[in-house]
């Protein structure tokens, strides 16, 4: 048995709306992997994103957009991140995002982009080289 | 038949669904040798072939690809974009449109709202007053043709608003013609918008109901979503079994309230999906046709035609896409279309093929458009009605979907006391039961995706590193913030005595048995927001926990 301790993850839909089967099923996955998985839910504001963070000493944040305010809403996340100075805290993003807005979130700060389609294994071993 | 039902993999050849196929289909697979009988002729009870006797050979269904973004002047002019086209066209030749609106509207929230950043304008059209109507309304003819509005629950504001800006254009509401979806079961379940109490979002549908079938005979005031259930993880029949189950509530609620069935019925319209699987596709809408009517008739005593008519608003199954090579959405949508018109819808969308991009560009939605008018112009099938009819297989599937589709019925009923299907689903709602039930569909579906159980062209086979990339569309951010400062201005200018007024007034009426929408129409017309209007009910009814 392992002596690490698990990686904690948060999970949060930002944007009102309902969408959330793509981020439930990420958080069962990686549940089923043995990360520490905590769903903040939907219609989450960055500002409470990085405020649980904080309190839950997460190791990763994990931001899904469904509703096409990806670039704003991370670059919101990054920079209270940085003002916080949390930033070893690892940040990745999934949703509707469309390939070309792929490079501008990755200068943002975002470490990885997981688009629709992806399967929930690549997520998992992507995030286990953490 | 003796055949050999497993394939290579030692599985049993399914639908999506799970129904079983064989090799091949011959008369013995009728269980009824009397089929005319049970199918009945289209036009007529139980609607079976179609709802119409001569369907598109009078007039092909509507081409209604829903559209919304950035304020009404833009969504107005993606609307005149699209009717030159030769989109957007209905019965009669006159023009039809489907609006969807933003996140902050959709939840209740003013685009000046903290929780609005970002997102105004962005996914649909921003309403904060009646008046932001007026840009789109403008140009329509609201009293020919069909506006659909894809209004979540509670529908009262927004309907209000509506209304009131139809009639600062000079329409009586009795004129005006289309459907508002004011279905919240699905509201609640898929959209997971869930701002009231289920007995104060029960109380403002039917008030809008009842409004609707005392001053709107042209206007559907429940457009039952039975689409929603399937991207959410729900099967075909599931989702269709949701889609009767609720409009089967409606009625017994309406029913509660002393309004006549034979009223109610035909105030009701349908939003169905239709997935990439053509021939559960074309039986799922055939089954439905038959149960509506049976059970309208044989349980509700409806005996209005219209009301026994399950009229269909087509709309195909956005989860069947891929973000991977989007053109082939374009080949998926066009059989998922087919297999509505094979079905029998009154009217289409066909999504567009950059779905899992951003919303539509012009390009992807009149992609659509021609899809809809090569069906109906260059192939033969609007020139014969049910073209499927008859065919022993789709037959098979026709009482294999409506056995299904009963047995998820009686399921929802027995959450309740067994009997009811508004309980049933209040119950359901309440215990997280459809929740759990849709996440557990959707997980397994995932899986099956990823360990290639399931194909998808382009994502798990036939994957290639080189695609055509689709440019997504942006809403321009000068959109977002122009309404903004609308809003702004607008309630700096406004009566505020006025304002306060309505809302007393709204609360009073909220607080009372009598029907909300007059006070809620004239509140929109007194410069109330929609954040506002939704506050008072929040307040009245109370937040669902």
């Amino acid at each position: 048995m392992s002596m690490k301790p698990r990686t904690r993850v948060l999970l949060a839909n930002v944007g009102l709306d309902g969408h959330q089967m793509g981020a439930l099923a990420v958080a069962r996955g990686l549940r089923d992997a043995g990360f520490e998985v905590i769903y903040l839910g939907l219609n989450q504001m960055p500002r409470d994103v990085v405020a649980a963070a904080a309190q839950e000493e997460v190791d990763i944040i994990g931001i899904s957009s469904m509703c096409g305010i990806h670039l704003e809403a991370l670059s919101e996340i990054v920079a209270l991140l940085k003002k916080r100075d949390m930033q070893n805290i690892k940040l990745i993003a999934g949703g509707i995002i469309p390939g070309e807005d792929v490079p501008a979130l990755k200068q943002a700060g975002v470490a990885e982009v997981f688009r629709p389609g992806t399967p929930i294994k690549d997520i998992v071993a992507s995030l286990k080289e953490h | 038949m003796a055949d050999t039902p497993q394939d290579k993999r030692g599985k049993e050849h399914t639908t999506s669904s799970g129904i079983p196929l064989n090799a091949v289909y011959t008369p013995e697979d009728l269980k009824d040798g009397d089929c005319l009988k049970k199918l009945g002729n289209p036009g007529e009870f139980p609607y079976t072939r179609g709802v119409y006797p001569e369907m598109y050979r009078k007039f092909p269904w509507a081409i209604r690809q829903t559209m919304g973004y950035g304020s009404g002047e833009a969504t107005a002019q993606r609307g005149k974009d699209l009717l030159e086209t030769g989109g957007q066209i209905g019965y009669g030749g006159d023009q039809v449109n489907s609006i969807v609106f933003d996140g902050p509207t959709c939840w209740g929230y003013d685009s000046d709202s903290p929780r609005a950043a970002y997102q105004v304008g962005k996914v649909g059209l921003p309403i904060d007053h009646y008046e932001d109507f007026l840009p789109l309304l403008e140009g329509y003819p609201l009293d020919k043709g069909f506006t659909n509005l894809v209004i979540f629950n509670p529908s009262v504001p927004l309907m209000a608003m509506y209304i009131a800006a139809a009639k600062k254009l000079g329409y009586s509401v009795s004129s005006l013609r289309g459907s508002g979806n004011n279905d919240y079961f699905r509201t609640h379940i898929c959209l997971r918008v869930r701002l009231l109490k289920l007995t104060g979002q029960l109380r403002l549908c039917m008030d809008l109901l009842d409004y609707g079938i005392k001053n709107m005979p042209n206007w559907s005031s429940i457009g039952v979503s039975g689409f929603s259930y399937q991207p959410s993880g729900m099967n075909a029949w599931q989702s269709m079994a949701m889609a009767l189950a609720s409009g089967f509530a409606y009625i017994e609620a309406a029913a509660d309230r002393g309004i006549p069935v034979n009223d109610v019925a035909r105030q009701i319209t349908f939003f169905i999906g239709c997935g990439v699987d053509f021939l559960e596709g074309i039986a799922k809408f055939r089954a439905a046709r038959r149960l509506w009517a049976t059970t309208l008739r044989d349980r509700f005593g409806v005996t209005d035609n219209k009301g026994l008519q399950f009229r269909i608003y087509g709309y195909t199954l956005t989860t069947d896409y891929t973000a991977q090579q989007p053109l082939v959405n374009i080949i998926r949508g066009t059989i998922q279309g087919m297999a509505c018109v094979l079905g029998g819808v009154q009217a289409l969308n066909i999504s567009p093929y950059d779905e899992a991009l951003g919303i539509p560009t012009t390009e992807a939605q009149t992609m659509s458009i021609r899809a809809q008018q090569v069906i109906a112009e260059e192939t033969s099938i609007p020139k014969v009605v049910d073209p499927f009819g008859g065919s022993y297989l789709i037959e098979y599937l026709t009482d294999e979907m409506e056995s299904r589709m009963n047995g998820f019925m009686d399921e929802i009923k027995q959450l309740g006391d067994g009997d009811s299907f508004l309980k049933g689903l209040h119950t359901g709602m309440e215990s997280r039961y459809f929740d759990e039930l849709i996440e557990r569909m959707n997980w397994d579906r995932q899986q099956k995706i990823d360990n290639g159980e399931k194909t998808v062209v382009g994502l798990n086979k036939y994957a290639s590193g080189d695609e055509v990339a689709p440019r997504a569309f942006k809403v321009p951010a000068e959109l977002s913030m122009a309404k903004i400062e609308e809003l702004k201005k607008y309630k700096q200018q406004r009566d505020k005595q006025k304002v306060e007024q309505a809302i007393n007034k709204l609360r009073k009426v909220a607080e009372s048995d009598e029907n909300v929408m007059p006070a809620a129409i004239e509140a929109a017309e007194s410069g109330v927001t929609l954040e506002e209007m939704h506050r008072v009910f929040q307040e009245v009814y109370g937040a669902f926990e």
